[in-house]
């Protein structure tokens, strides 16, 4: 009797501490892929950041000559006109919208076509954000800028994207970056 | 059971306990590594702002080249981006056309733009520099005459 005693408390210790070692390793792994997804995640937002900043904003109003070259500019929206890829010499103008769609998702259309996304932003409500620029002795922040679309001269964006992974206790875990980035609009400051 | 079986036991467990904590440690150092790397490369796009908004000015007039030294001489600032506050150090000089640092006089028609920037991130009580005084991150800009 005394051994069986012996045997049981053997192994529920063993089962325990097998238990607390499996688990140990489990929460590791799930640390170490959200690490690991934190990084894809920061690939991705990097490269679409870089995109936006190079691609579109550097190019407002380019080949524009005449009328506004800002056509909409709010909290979570930017439209533009530019001839954004004139490698045919064709000066065919685009109509440029940067903005989320009804999933808060990050989404590029030119001319009502989407160009570039959806990228899935966090489920913060600052997930993107527009802040515009006048200048005046030194960069003066609109106030309305939809009402002032001449006056922008350039834009601070704050943006937050983010991944769904895992997590031990909760089974749902996020993983977010946010990124904040300047555009001077060369082509209106000409 | 023996003392000498369940000493046996004890040690297997610290040891096998050692493997668990070295394991949570490197990933942690891979943690800091990630995060680091995040405020780096928000550090860098704080620096592009700078020299963005120098050549802009330049374009459009609002900034003459000559008062380029005067305007960001020993020039601070601070962003802050997520809780995150990153200090800004900004220190112009002459140079030439490589960036050679030279005397204000005579004038090759250079300016050189050091930038460095750190921040403490929360992950680490360690000062992360984005660019260091000796080490700048720099950017020539020429005169446009």
């Amino acid at each position: 009797m005394g051994s069986m005693i012996n045997v049981i408390g053997a192994t529920a210790i063993g089962a325990m501490f097998l238990l607390t070692v499996l688990g140990g390793i489990f929460n590791a792994q799930a640390i170490a892929y959200n690490a690991q997804m934190q990084v894809t995640l920061i690939q991705i937002s990097e490269n679409v950041t870089e995109i936006l900043n190079s691609y579109y904003l550097s190019r407002v109003g380019l080949g524009i000559y005449s009328g506004n070259k800002i056509t909409y500019a709010s909290d979570d929206s930017l439209q533009f006109l530019s001839c954004l890829d004139d490698d045919i010499g064709d000066d065919t103008q685009y109509t440029i919208l940067i903005t989320k769609d009804g999933n808060d998702n990050l989404v590029v259309y030119r001319d009502g076509v989407i160009d570039l996304g959806p990228f899935e932003l966090s489920d913060n409500t600052d997930n993107l954000h527009f802040t515009y620029y006048e200048y005046d002795g030194g960069d003066i922040e609109i106030a309305s800028p939809n009402a002032n679309w001449d006056d922008i001269l350039s834009v601070e964006v704050d943006i937050e994207f983010q991944y769904q992974t895992y997590k031990m206790e909760t089974g749902v875990d996020y993983v977010r970056h946010k990124i904040k980035f300047w555009s001077y609009f060369k082509n209106l400051y000409l | 059971m023996g003392m000498i079986e369940m000493l046996s036991i004890l040690i297997a467990v610290v040891l096998f306990s050692t493997i668990l904590i070295a394991m949570y440690n490197n990933i942690s150092i891979a943690m800091d590594i990630v995060y680091n790397g995040i405020y780096q490369l928000q550090g860098q796009k704080i620096t592009n702002k700078y020299f963005q908004k120098i050549d802009a000015e330049l374009l459009g007039g609002f900034l003459e080249f000559d008062d380029i030294y005067v305007t960001y001489n020993s020039y601070t600032d601070t962003e802050t981006v997520g809780n995150i506050q990153y200090n800004i150090s900004i220190q112009p000089s002459y140079c030439d056309s490589v960036g050679n640092t030279v005397p204000a006089s005579p004038d090759f028609g250079f300016r050189i733009i050091d930038i460095s920037i750190w921040c403490s991130p929360p992950t680490s009580s360690d000062t992360l520099w984005i660019g260091t005084s000796s080490n700048p991150i720099q950017k020539v800009f020429a005169s446009y005459e």
